[in-house]
């Protein structure tokens, strides 16, 4: 008697896993750029948000040096009895995205890691702003000569 | 005779085969669903991004520009910068910057919201006017020497809101910032004339701030969203909740008016 073989259920079953293992791969690295594009979504607010910096110390050039600024993920308030201190006040604001737009009554806050900061400082003739993404791995710098 | 056997899969097996065949494939499909969306939502949030951001490029340059006075110049020039509330009863702002291009050329350039014509949603306009006092041309246009059919530039398609706030060199804010009775009256009729205050406040103003909420081109979200948008805190701001899926981003410019400054 002549037997055909084919493959067994077993054989079908480990490679169908095989298959799967592979399926779970490709499913990590979509979700892995998807959220890649996501997070470049957000440096890019920041970088566009840092001009907003620069632009206002360049608009105070005379008290550049008040404009000292470090931001973590944690974002309070101060109080503001002059113009540098009500520009920083605005800035906390707008790099954690309070009171801009609310999506089912939450405020669409960025992500922020351990690592991550924001900091500013001008002398008496340059303004200099300086921000860390990606758990602090990442730095970019933005620096102009104010008068 | 001798009867030759073929072994072939049961039809448990197949059955089985056949069960994981369904399961992988419905699988295979809902992740396509999921990925497919999870992209065209973040293409649509990318090309928001990438539009808020170049218009605001755009508009950062003309407010770095407004006020500038060519040395040369001779006419009056008493006019740079300009603010309507509720233009055309569109329930955003409109800017109006002024400033020289040459020693005889000036340009008035005005952002404001613009409906399309066969829908209710709106763009950025940029019109720009050559010579606005003298011999105003704009441009822009089919034909430029007749003046035939001139559009205005849309700069960001489905803008939500548009918001102009002007402060002095203490961060408080100037309202109202025009330049006189006819130009203020024409653009929105519901607001009153240019006070002299108005007109004064012009020379004021030290930085503009541009708050710019723009919506995505497609439904992104699969359910109805509350989305309340809050553009400048305060009471002259504007507050607005819309219910719908699309997804909604604000985009925020602070440019210091180094040209009037020095007027």
């Amino acid at each position: 008697m002549k037997s055909i073989k084919g493959l067994t259920i077993v054989e079908a079953l480990v490679c169908l896993v095989i298959i799967g293992i592979g399926f779970i791969a490709v499913n990590q690295l979509i979700t892995f750029s998807i959220a890649s594009m996501n997070r470049s979504l957000e440096i890019t607010k920041v970088n566009f948000l840092s001009e907003m910096v620069i632009e206002d110390m360049i608009g105070d050039s005379n008290n550049s040096s008040n404009y000292s600024f470090n931001e973590k993920c944690k974002h309070t308030s101060q109080s503001s009895s002059d113009l540098s201190g009500a520009q920083k006040n605005k800035w906390r604001n707008k790099f954690s995205a309070t009171n801009q737009v609310k999506l089912d009554g939450k405020d669409k806050k960025p992500k922020c890691f351990t690592g991550d900061e924001k900091r500013a400082y001008g002398t008496t003739n340059t303004a200099r702003f300086i921000y860390t993404t990606g758990k602090g791995k990442r730095k970019k710098y933005l620096g102009v000569g104010i008068k | 005779m001798k009867i030759k056997k073929n072994s072939a899969f049961t039809l448990i097996e197949t059955m089985i085969a056949l069960v994981i065949s369904v399961i992988s494939v419905a699988a295979i499909y809902n992740a396509y669903l999921f990925f497919n969306n999870s992209y065209q939502g973040l293409l649509d949030k990318a090309s928001i991004s990438n539009a808020g951001r170049t218009s605001l490029s755009v508009v950062a340059k003309d407010l770095r520009n407004a006020g500038y006075k060519d040395i040369n110049f001779g006419r009056a020039f008493d006019r740079w910068i300009e603010q309507t509330d509720n233009y055309n009863s569109t329930g955003a702002d409109s800017l109006v910057i002024w400033y020289n291009t040459s020693p005889t050329e000036r340009l008035r350039i005005r952002y404001y919201l613009k409906k399309y014509p066969s829908s209710s949603d709106f763009f950025l306009a940029r019109e720009v006017v050559e010579n606005p006092t003298n011999s105003p041309k704009l441009r822009y246009c089919e034909r430029y020497s007749s003046q035939k059919n001139c559009e205005p530039q849309n700069i960001v398609p489905f803008v939500t809101d548009f918001q102009v706030v002007f402060k002095d060199v203490n961060g408080n804010e100037l309202r109202p910032v025009c330049a006189d009775k006819e130009n203020v009256s024409q653009a929105a009729p519901s607001t009153p004339s240019c006070s002299t205050v108005g007109i004064a406040n012009q020379a004021k103003v030290h930085t503009a701030e541009i708050y710019l909420t723009v919506r995505s081109p497609n439904k992104i979200y699969k359910k109805n969203k509350i989305i309340k948008i809050i553009n400048y805190n305060s009471s002259t701001g504007r507050q607005q909740t819309i219910t719908d899926r699309y997804h909604r981003e604000t985009f925020f410019i602070s440019v210091y008016l180094r040209n009037i400054v020095k007027i």
